[in-house]
């Protein structure tokens, strides 16, 4: 067995239709531990959310594509299982909370069910029904929801009850790698705390490592041990909590995302955003993603990718690190 | 839920002398007698005037419309002016051939439509897809009196198994039948497919997927139910046409069923058997929408709550 939990290798996610094809994820490394919580931050259509669908390959059926790269799970690669293996592993080892609680839950059935279904699908200890009925109740006990409402359906819920609902189901077969993209972002602030702190206490309590996908950096300095940043379908810097908030070295892209939250201490009439936009991801970048909106980039950026610089752990993707000289020429 | 269905019913009452006002209106406003029609060709005008004073034809508008209602509270819709019998009788003796076509079609159709619509949703883009959507858009484009003929010409002419026509035995059904289901199934697939297709990418059938379900649980146990609306909607809507009589198809097959029964009435000013047809089919119109209604509750429980608020 592996230390490692989880280990993403060079992965290359593309979403291929008639019209264009959409260049997601490209070339994302990523490691983390058993009980380790990995941030994972960056703008909508970084590819965050695609590169967790990666993980449990539920891509659409006929659009998204793994081109490249290995996904390990425990040492196996799980681009290499089959249907069967892979619904083993789905909800029982890695499970996933959504974005958007709305429509996660099916309208047609009770929230009891919808537990009871994902019990029942990995019921391994053959327990009876009654015994899974009382799992139910206690799973929804788990995420403060009384167990009578288990005969209600999602109709009868409010969002962040719906998203507790969907917390119970993601978290009732204890899966040891737990898939959370954005499971706040559809709630409002006051819920969205409750939601955060339940899902930290549930964490240390079952011991289950996380991936929390956010484009909240408060959030990520409340829950995770380290945070990647996404820009573009890559992970641009990679490092430990301490790192991200708090070390002078950066990737000039995170600058820019920090540099774009409000100061409450300091006297500003406007935000002061990144210039410019994503690029366009049905085009394959050539040189570094971020150069065209680096207020530090140099002509190489332009035509080189950046390798990737590992100064104690902490990794970023930029010319200004990997080569020392060029940084001296820049600053 | 009960106190919805009551509420329904209770409104089937105005609706009911809404629809007999109006059509009773039409058919007062329209020219010609049953007199002329009865008199043979060309009739005295004391023949005529002596027929419709015996039908009662001659009397005012509001004396013949609350006479006709007066006989519905009594379930007496009088007696046709062609054949002298009741009313009621004749259509009730008709009724269950156009019911048993109507409901054996709804059920092929119903088989048909929604399994290929799964299968081709499931398997998009594939040989069967692709195969299935020519064949529907075949049988959509052609009617069904076309198909009904053919059938005729290709199958039962060879075949002396099947009846030319009528429906003496039950062996008559099946060529109607057929070639109703045909034609409604080709747009109930096509619906089937597109619902299917739109809840197969909804965020739940993820989230059942990522339980660790297989494709086939996914499918019949998350995705099926949620597509079913308007697939239900649309087989009520094809059950309630056909009980108002596949006049064409009766007409080819030579069923003497409801259909034809109207067509019939209207051509020979046949002032009760209209009405008492037209009510009769209202009131198993309003029946079939509201079961539609009621099965709604019982696969959306969001339809539910709201019939019983």
């Amino acid at each position: 067995m592996s230390e490692k939990l989880l280990e993403i290798k060079n992965l290359h996610v593309m979403y291929h239709t008639d019209l264009e094809d959409v260049y997601a994820v490209n070339g994302v490394n990523l490691s983390m531990k058993t009980g380790e919580t990995l941030g994972l931050v960056g703008e909508t259509g970084a590819g965050k959310t695609t590169l967790a669908l990666s993980i449990l390959r539920l891509l659409p059926d006929r659009t998204g594509r793994i081109t490249e790269g290995e996904i390990l799970y425990n040492g196996e690669n799980l681009l290499e299982k089959d249907k069967h293996t892979m619904a083993t592993i789905r909800g029982k080892e890695i499970s996933m909370i959504f974005q958007d609680p709305m429509t996660a839950l099916n309208p047609t059935q009770t929230v009891g069910q919808q537990i009871y279904e994902a019990l029942m699908l990995h019921n391994n200890a053959n327990l009876s029904k009654k015994e899974l009925w009382e799992r139910v109740d206690s799973c929804l006990e788990m995420v403060g929801i009384p167990a009578a409402r288990r005969k209600e359906y999602p109709h009868q819920f409010s969002g962040g009850m719906k998203q507790r609902v969907v917390i119970a189901i993601a978290l009732c077969c204890e899966p040891k790698l737990l898939l959370a993209d954005e499971p706040t972002t559809a709630l409002d602030v006051t819920i969205q705390a409750q939601v955060l702190m339940m899902m930290k206490n549930l964490r240390d309590r079952l011991g289950t490592s996380m991936i929390l996908i956010t484009h909240d950096l408060g959030v990520v300095a409340q829950v995770c041990d380290n945070v990647g940043v996404m820009y573009a379908g890559e992970v641009i810097e990679y490092g430990t909590l301490q790192d991200i908030f708090k070390s002078d070295k950066h990737h000039p892209y995170t600058e820019g995302l920090f540099g774009s939250i409000p100061k409450l201490d300091e006297e500003t009439e406007r935000l002061a955003p990144i210039d410019g936009l994503m690029p366009d991801p049905t085009q394959k970048i050539v040189g570094c993603s971020f150069a065209p909106r680096c207020p530090y980039a140099m002509d190489r950026c332009h035509t080189e990718k950046p390798g990737s610089c590992n100064d104690n752990g902490h990794q970023i993707k930029c010319f200004r690190y990997t080569d020392e000289t060029a940084m001296e020429v820049s600053s | 839920m009960w106190k919805f269905i009551g509420k329904r019913i209770l409104l089937m009452i105005p609706i009911i002398i809404g629809v007999s006002l109006l059509v009773f209106t039409i058919l007062y406003f329209t020219p010609g007698s049953p007199g002329e029609i009865l008199a043979g060709a060309n009739p005295q005008k004391e023949v005529v005037d002596q027929i419709n004073h015996e039908l009662g034809f001659d009397r005012p508008y509001h004396v013949r419309f609350f006479e006709f209602l007066k006989g519905v509270v009594q379930l007496d819709f009088g007696d046709s002016y062609t054949s002298r019998q009741p009313v009621i009788g004749e259509i009730l003796s008709r009724f269950p051939r156009t019911l048993t076509l109507a409901f054996c079609s709804m059920i092929v159709t119903a088989i048909l439509g929604i399994s290929i619509g799964i299968l081709s949703a499931v398997k998009q883009y594939s040989f069967i897809d692709y195969a299935s959507t020519v064949v529907s858009m075949f049988f959509s484009s052609m009617p069904s009196f076309w198909i009904g003929m053919m059938l005729l010409l290709l199958i039962a002419m060879n075949n002396p198994w099947f009846p030319i026509n009528g429906v003496k035995t039950w062996r008559g059904y099946i060529l109607p039948v057929i070639a109703i289901s045909l034609c409604n199934a080709a747009p109930l697939m096509r619906l089937t497919r597109s619902t299917m297709l739109e809840t197969i990418r909804s965020d739940y059938v993820r989230t059942a997927k990522a339980k660790g379900a297989l494709e086939k649980r996914v499918i019949w146990k998350h995705a099926f139910k949620n597509a079913l609306l308007p697939v239900v909607t649309n087989i009520g809507n094809n059950f309630r046409a056909l009980l108002g009589g596949s006049v064409i198809t009766e007409t080819v097959f030579v069923i003497p069923g409801v259909g034809s029964y109207v067509v019939e009435a209207i051509r020979n000013k046949n002032v009760p058997s209209v009405m008492g047809a037209t009510l009769f089919l209202s009131v198993t119109f309003l029946v079939v929408i509201l079961a539609v209604d009621v099965l709604y509750a019982y696969i959306d429980p969001r339809i539910k709550a709201k019939y019983t608020k």
